[in-house]
């Protein structure tokens, strides 16, 4: 046991020792959390239960013993899709934007309102590699919608074929009675395994409406992926939130959802598609810290190959949180025996009027209805995508915007 | 000439059960043929390892269609070869759109075929005339794959699926249970429709009803997994009198 542990500080402390710390704009009180969390907590072990399924430790000691930090690179091929975009990654100079968008990086001398939301949610507290991100993390970006955008922001992840490790932060906020839709995508050349380790801070003021829509998808399976992301919700704030997961070595996302005041209604859907050996873990937390609110999550989930597919939802209401009234399900698909999928929901109720209702359904695609259109001519894998693409269709059908709709089509393979 | 289909000697076990028990079987080109039997006897059996399901074990005997050894088919290949079942319980799909799914099936049928795809306007045109031969409303056709269709719309909508794929051989499994009596008709007249000299009909059915409608060539009775007698039409009035107790005798003797 002793030794063990000693064995990994003496790797986590050697591993560190590479990432050259340029930390400048978070705050000191939250940085000195941040770096008591990393050396008490450690890298996230089998033993770990939040990250059971995702064995973090073998794969940075296997793939990422070396960290390699690229300079910055310049931007090449990336797919854009809006007008409005902003590259972030190993390039994030580039960038497109209209009115209503104010965007600080860390080469900027950024107004103290904004430093004071860094860290505000303490996911460094919670989370082994958000503490990574906030100690030793040299790319922040701030996005402040200040206007109601007419058209959807693109927020581009971009990783050239450079380097095997970037951490990248961002903190949005969202001004007041302010509308706006983000798609988050990751344009990712390297050939090489590269481990990108994410934190987004994303605050949304009174009446502001936020359709966010994250895009997951590494054709090279090379990335592995860490992405730590809280929202939180002032009063009667909308919050539409989409998670696609597709390829990729490893896709884990912790989102977070706190509400913070009443009439706030957070509604969170989410695809994953898990193939070859892909490991993809979708862990959120819908913290209703006030009542009068609503929160609906529906996921859906398919693990094929020798892929993992992990799922757990945290409800949390707090004891004042009254009439809340929060949903949860998730179904998932099993298509292959080598492959493995998990969904587990969970659930801490403290106020006693509220409604509150989970469940999760796995199975494998219904036999009948292959035969059934097999019957009619159609090949077996054929009849698979269509049965699978009925199985999520109502993921993607809710997104209101027909370019991000078929950005994300165009990118499921099935 | 060589049958379309020629089922010889045929065992099926399910389950480790011998549920067909030698079945000999001829369909020519230009025929209609009706299986009678009481439940549980085998028909839907029948169907079902014509068209290729799986857990239906040929313990013994053949089948020959259009000079094809089918069991060795797929059942994407039987459909493409030429083979289409109505089921007796057409499965609903939610989320799945009945005309997109048919254009789907057409085309890779076509495909199999050496065709090109069918021209979207050909297809459209194909849709209303079969929609209006089987009298179905535009907006059942454009919903979800026989999701919440009525028994009797499911069964109309087997029909429509038939009349525009044109296959070599239709195995229709009572169709005609719970429809009613113009619903029945419309069927029958889809059936008829589609029949000419190229092709085949195997209808399973309880009642002698349907057969006023689709007129058999031969009318074969099907007992605990054997064909015990083989006749023409009036088979079928003879049976619709007696029941099948009469028959039962003469295979014991
Ligand atoms: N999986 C199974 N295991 C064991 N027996 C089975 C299985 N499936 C079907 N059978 C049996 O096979 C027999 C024939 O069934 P089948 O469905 O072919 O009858 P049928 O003639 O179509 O009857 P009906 O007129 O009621 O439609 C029945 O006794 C049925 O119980
Ligand atoms: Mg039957």
């Amino acid at each position: 046991m002793e030794l063990t542990t000693t064995q990994s500080n003496v790797f986590l402390n050697e591993w560190l020792q590479q990432i050259p710390t340029k930390v400048q704009h978070i705050p000191d009180e939250v940085l000195v959390d941040a770096l008591k969390y990393i050396e008490e907590q450690g890298i996230p072990d089998l033993k770990n239960e939040a990250y059971r399924g995702v064995p973090i430790e073998s794969i940075l000691k296997r793939y990422f013993k070396k960290i390699e930090i690229a300079s910055k690179n310049e931007v090449a091929n990336t797919q854009v899709v809006f007008k409005n975009f902003i590259v972030v990654g190993d390039a994030y100079s580039a960038l497109s934007i209209e009115k209503g968008i104010r965007v600080f990086t860390s080469a900027d001398n950024i107004p103290q309102e904004y430093l004071n939301w860094i860290g505000h949610f303490k996911l460094h507290q919670k989370d082994f590699f958000a503490a990574l991100n906030t100690g030793y993390c040299d790319k922040l970006i701030i996005i402040h919608i200040t206007e109601t955008l007419d058209q959807p922001l693109h927020l581009i992840h971009f990783i050239s074929n450079q380097g095997n490790f970037n951490q990248q932060r961002v903190l949005v906020i969202v001004d007041e009675q302010v509308k706006a839709t983000v798609l988050e995508s990751y344009h990712f050349t390297c050939q090489q395994s590269y481990f990108y380790n994410t934190l987004s801070e994303i605050i949304q003021k009174e009446h502001s409406q936020l359709h966010w829509i994250n895009v997951q998808n590494n054709p090279t399976n090379t990335i592995y992926s860490i992405n730590n992301v809280s929202f939180s919700l002032e009063k009667s704030a909308i919050l539409k939130h989409h998670q696609i997961s597709l390829k990729g070595s490893l896709w884990r996302n912790n989102i977070e959802v706190h509400i913070q005041q009443p009439d706030v209604n957070a509604e969170m859907k989410g695809l994953s598609i898990g193939k070859n050996q892909s490991i993809i873990s979708q862990y959120t937390s819908i913290l209703h810290h006030s009542g009068h609110s609503h929160s609906y999550q529906l996921y859906k989930n398919i693990a094929d190959d020798k892929s993992t597919v992990l799922f757990n939802g945290f409800i949390l209401v707090d004891k004042n949180a009254q009439k809340t009234d929060a949903y949860q399900n998730s179904k998932n698909i099993l298509l292959n025996d080598n492959a493995t999928l998990f969904a587990r929901p969970q659930l801490e109720i403290y106020a006693d009027d509220v409604r509150c209702s989970h469940g999760s359904t796995t199975g494998s695609l219904n036999e009948d209805a292959l035969f059934y259109l097999k019957t009619r001519g159609i090949e077996e894998k054929d009849a698979q995508r269509l049965l699978l693409q009925a199985f999520f269709n109502d993921i993607i059908e809710e997104i209101d915007n027909a370019d991000i709709r078929e950005f994300i089509i165009q990118q499921i393979e099935l | 000439m060589t049958p379309l289909l020629s089922i010889k000697n045929l065992h099926v076990t399910v389950d480790g059960n011998e549920i067909l028990k030698g079945i000999d079987l001829e369909i020519n080109k230009g025929e209609i043929h009706a299986i009678m039997g009481p439940n549980g006897s085998g028909k839907s059996t029948l169907s079902y390892v014509l068209a290729g399901k799986d857990g239906y074990e040929v313990t013994e005997g053949e089948i020959i269609f259009n000079g094809k050894n089918l069991l060795e088919l797929s059942p994407e290949d039987r459909a493409r070869e030429g083979i289409f079942l109505a089921f007796q319980y057409p499965v609903e799909i939610p989320g799945v759109n009945n005309i997109q799914f048919l254009r789907t099936a057409l085309n890779s049928i076509r495909q199999y075929k050496g065709l090109e795809p069918i021209d979207a306007s050909e297809f459209l045109k194909l849709v209303k005339e079969k929609q209006k031969l089987l009298d179905l409303p535009a907006n059942l056709i454009n919903r979800s794959l026989n999701d919440g269709f009525s028994g009797g719309e499911k069964k109309k909508n087997e029909i429509f699926q038939l009349s525009i794929l044109n296959p070599l051989l239709a195995i229709l499994d009572e169709t005609d249970s719970g429809l009613d009596i113009d619903a029945l008709k419309v069927v029958a007249n889809g059936v008829n429709h589609y029949h000419n000299k190229e092709n085949a009909v195997l209808v399973i059915t309880h009642y002698q009803r349907l057969l006023d409608y689709i007129v058999p060539d031969f009318v074969h009775i099907l007992y605990k997994g054997k064909i015990i007698k083989s006749g023409d039409k009036s088979l079928a009035l003879e049976l619709e009198k007696s029941g099948y107790d009469a028959y039962k005798v003469e295979t014991t003797n």
